[in-house]
């Protein structure tokens, strides 16, 4: 009789390190296959739309036209910048940050307005080229500091 | 003199606040995991641009992603959803506020981004954005 209340007092505890163990792994899956997937970076660029009619008078620079062989080399305004193997463009960058240094002189001593003096930057890249060639342009043309892009069909 | 015996105590530490914790974060890296993954599909690769930005909350656009397989050719996506390409300028339309977050793999050839850009243009959208990464992966 004693034995059995004995038994009967005794409490059935659950042993819980197991599923503490299981619960770790689960968060570490999940924190680990969260980590894996790399940023996706942005650069913008504006499609060539209706012209806008801003006045008979206004003055604006001209735009610097940049174009992608299918080789990706790249011409700014007819000249031979680089070969497109080194993705970083160093020529091109360097023109374009003049240019944009040019272009903020002109604004800021009033030889253009703020609203049209901003350097204007279009692409035109062969057919055959592949995407990263413009993406290198478009990058280059970031790093520079250049606002609107656009593209030439 | 009896034997002495000290009092039956219980010293295992209460791990109920440990568990509850560890079940939250696996629920936060459950919601944050589903919520990276559904918005378009994963691509083999972007093109690479260092001076790109992330944005870390962007605001809603169409996203159009572009592959290309050795079978089936070029093959088009709107979020997650398979398209024609034909399709793309009516995706553009359902929402003509929203810009286009354009994802292409990098050895696509320029014409055919081009004809995918004029798509989006018949569309009435003129602001595209071109999703790279900084670093090659």
């Amino acid at each position: 009789m004693e034995t059995l209340k004995k038994i009967l007092a005794d409490e059935d505890e659950v042993d819980l390190t197991p599923m503490i163990d299981v619960t770790f792994l689960l968060l570490i899956y999940f924190m680990v296959t969260t980590m894996l997937k790399q940023p996706e970076a942005e650069l913008s660029s504006s499609l060539p739309g209706k012209a806008q009619n801003s006045g008979e008078n206004v003055k604006k620079p001209d735009p610097v036209k940049i174009k992608v062989q299918d080789d990706g080399s790249v011409f700014l305004n007819g000249s031979f910048m680089d070969d497109g193997l080194d993705f970083t463009l160093p020529e091109t960058s360097k023109n374009l940050a003049v240019q944009v240094q040019e272009a903020n002189k002109n604004i800021a001593n009033g030889t253009f307005s703020e609203k049209d003096g901003k350097l204007v930057v279009m692409i035109s890249a062969t057919g055959l080229s592949i995407h990263q060639h413009r993406i290198s342009v478009m990058n280059a043309c970031a790093g520079a500091g250049v606002e609107k892009i656009s593209f030439e069909f | 003199m009896s034997k002495y015996k000290p009092p039956e105590s219980n010293d295992s530490p209460d791990l109920t606040p440990m568990i509850d914790v560890v079940f939250l974060l696996i629920v936060f890296f459950m919601v944050v995991a589903q919520r990276m993954s559904e918005q378009y599909i994963a691509l083999d690769s972007l093109a690479i641009a260092a001076n790109a930005q992330v944005s870390e909350q962007p605001p809603p656009r169409t996203i159009i992603s572009v592959s290309e397989d050795p079978i089936n050719g070029y093959q088009y996506y709107w979020g997650e959803q398979q398209i024609d390409e034909s399709a793309i300028t009516d995706a553009v339309k359902r929402h003509p506020d929203w810009s286009v977050l354009l994802r292409v793999t990098p050895e696509i050839t320029q014409a055919t981004v081009d004809d995918i850009l004029q798509l989006i243009a018949a569309g009435g959208q003129s602001k595209v954005i071109f999703a790279v990464f900084e670093v090659a992966q």
